[in-house]
């Protein structure tokens, strides 16, 4: 992998390099297709930046995040019972609202998952237009809207380390909460040991390469094989700071007075459901 | 395969979600009483190589490319079903709650799905060709057979999900209010492009990563293999007669699901990915006039006429065919390697 290697001297009084090896060659590399290299770097590095873009982040609004997640959560049920749009509509009247509220860049990131949801599903849903169901298409896509759009939001606003706290909170098995709060973490050292190496298979793809396709066994094959070095490592460490087997958190407080505050949106939520609904 | 919400509906989400419980807590379970505790980063890891996974992209002829899932193959490595259910449910929360991929209600759905239904089909075929064929643990076609039919029978559990919604949750107009399409839709839609081209992805990441870590990491593999054949097979070879039961009684019964649920296979056969469906589908609708037909469950043959029949006998012919081409080539790649002492990668990766 290096370049630099230490047996390699270069004498001061050398002699000239050769005529033939200061001659510029006709070659031109062979085109290959290499577009699923490309796609997986891109993809990748997408994801690891995506990542890397909520660390350090503080969560808006400054409410727990479970009190959050279980709005979303209790939103989307109500979303999905409706029978009537109009609660749709006017759910999703309120995230355009909450979506103008946050600056530019994250409205993108938001939006990116969003349109391919909605793309997907409108896609998904266009034959059950000639199948005489033309009203699948409208109201399912509105509402895989606001679904995605509620869960990207909070991603994007929320410190990932306090949303995962959240499952403790709604008491899901500590080692459950700890493989995710593991995989979290893992899949940004993963993520960068396979870009690694498919920098390392595209610098080597100069022209054309058929073996090009089985290397990409092998990326997934190394990832695999270092991380069981690396989560040997990571028991020796949780050893070290004393892990007996048990899985603890820290608890926060989280009836603070801005959460108190922040119930006015899931009961605002349930009083427009039930009225547009006829219930009340 | 990852449901979105809003394509079932909440009472479907609230069984899927209460029939993971017992299994989640079986998998726990059987982690804590079985995984020695040094082992427990591992499953977070695995969940974080379960994710990485399905988001990497495997090239496929033609220049297109796909993504595995992977459940067979996390059991694989990591030495059974139970580790592979809570590290891809962990990856499903995951691509769930932070990246709009699959819904969060139909969380339950997904993960009985890709977390259940697959990894506990791949191993369980997996371990019932592998206690059988020389071979052994290492066999290729019991990965092969294993990650195949895992996958399937996940994508077709999806399918029944999205299909009995119409006949279960519709409005007073009659129209459905979640996924508008009948068993007789869902089943072929989703599974014409799982059999033709996510299986052999699946089965291909699997065979083409587990045959690497054979090959850079052998004591790796070795360890595993021989703690699993501890627990239930003494390591000989048995009998192959239930197994080819088992491998006829599924061509059996591919073709006689779709026909049960009636369909013809021709129609969505140059789909190939479900989210093309759109395009080359309304054609169809519009020449044959028949579109309203197809809201019903079992549209009536005796009225459509023969040539449709006589197609989707065709293409079952056609497709347990092409099953039984590849489980012979494969076959005949792994009798031939073994012959030959190697372990080629690229044979029953070609398969």
């Amino acid at each position: 992998m290096s370049i630099h290697s230490p047996h390699v001297t270069i004498p001061m009084d050398s002699e000239p390099l050769p005529q033939w090896l200061i001659d510029r060659g006709p070659y031109t590399p062979a085109l290959d297709r290499d577009g699923f290299l490309q796609k997986n770097v891109l993809h990748m590095m997408e994801m690891l930046s995506h990542i890397k873009m909520q660390r350090g982040r503080d969560d808006a609004l400054g409410v727990d995040a479970s009190i959050r997640l279980a709005t979303i959560l209790l939103t989307i049920v109500l979303v999905v019972t409706s029978k009537n749009m109009m609660f749709a509509y006017v759910v999703g009247a309120a995230l355009l609202v909450r979506l103008a509220l946050m600056p530019g860049e994250q409205i993108i990131s938001v939006l990116k998952p969003v349109l391919g949801a909605v793309l997907f599903s409108a896609l998904v849903m266009l034959p059950a237009v000639f199948m005489g169901q033309p009203s699948a298409l409208i109201r399912i896509s509105t509402k895989v809207f606001i679904s995605v759009t509620l869960l990207a939001v909070l991603s994007r606003t929320a410190r990932w380390t306090n949303i995962v706290g959240a499952l403790r909170t709604f008491h899901l098995p500590s080692i459950f909460v700890l493989t995710i709060d593991t995989a979290l973490k893992f899949i940004v050292l993963l993520g960068e040991v396979a870009l690694e190496v498919l920098d390392a298979i595209t610098l080597r793809s100069v022209g054309h390469n058929i073996q090009k396709s089985s290397a990409v066994s092998g990326v997934l094959g190394v990832t695999f094989i270092k991380a069981q070095g690396m989560s040997q490592e990571m028991y020796y460490a949780m050893e070290c700071r004393g892990f007996q087997g048990e899985y603890v958190f820290p608890r926060k407080r989280i009836w603070t007075r801005r959460g108190l505050l922040y119930l006015a949106i899931p009961v605002l939520a349930i009083l427009v459901f039930l009225y547009l609904e006829g219930i009340i | 395969m990852h449901i979105p919400d809003n394509y079932l509906s909440p009472e479907t989400c609230a069984v899927m979600g209460v029939v993971m419980i017992p299994v989640w807590a079986y998998s726990i379970h059987k982690i804590k009483k079985d995984l020695p505790r040094e082992k427990l980063p591992l499953i977070g890891v695995a969940a974080a190589f379960s994710f990485l996974l399905m988001m990497f992209n495997v090239p496929l002829p033609g220049g297109t490319t796909g993504h595995a899932v992977g459940g067979t193959l996390v059991a694989l490595l990591l030495g059974g079903p139970q580790v592979a259910c809570i590290a891809v449910s962990a990856a499903l929360l995951i691509q769930a709650l932070f990246f709009g991929d699959g819904g969060i209600l139909a969380f339950g759905a997904n993960c009985f799905n890709m977390a259940f239904v697959l990894p506990f089909v791949g191993y369980g075929i997996y371990r019932l060709i592998a206690a059988r064929v020389k071979s052994g643990p290492n066999s290729k076609v019991a990965i092969v057979v294993g990650s195949y039919v895992g996958i399937n029978v996940a994508a077709l559990c999806a399918a029944i999900e999205f299909g009995v919604q119409p006949l279960l949750f519709t409005n007073a107009a009659g129209q459905a209010l979640y996924c508008p399409y009948p068993l007789s839709i869902s089943i072929p839609a989703m599974l014409i492009p799982h059999l033709l081209v996510a299986g052999v992805i699946e089965a291909i990441a699997t065979i083409a990563i587990y045959s690497y870590v054979q090959k850079v990491a052998p004591s790796f593999i070795q360890a595993r293999v021989s703690a699993a054949s501890q627990g239930t097979t003494a390591g000989k070879p048995r009998a192959l007669r239930p197994v080819y039961l088992l491998v006829v009684a599924l061509i059996a019964l591919t073709p006689l699901g779709l026909i049960a649920a009636g369909t013809a296979w021709g129609e969505w056969d140059a789909e190939g990915i479900i989210s093309e469906a759109g395009a080359s589908y309304v054609p169809f609708y519009l020449q044959d006039g028949n579109g309203f037909s197809w809201s019903a469950l079992m549209p009536d043959y005796s009225l459509s006429g023969l040539p449709e029949a006589a197609g989707y006998i065709l293409s079952a012919v056609v497709g347990v065919a092409l099953l039984v081409i590849v489980f012979r080539v494969v076959g005949a790649l792994a009798i031939r390697n073994s012959g030959a002492g190697g372990s080629a990668v690229s044979g029953a990766g070609a398969a």
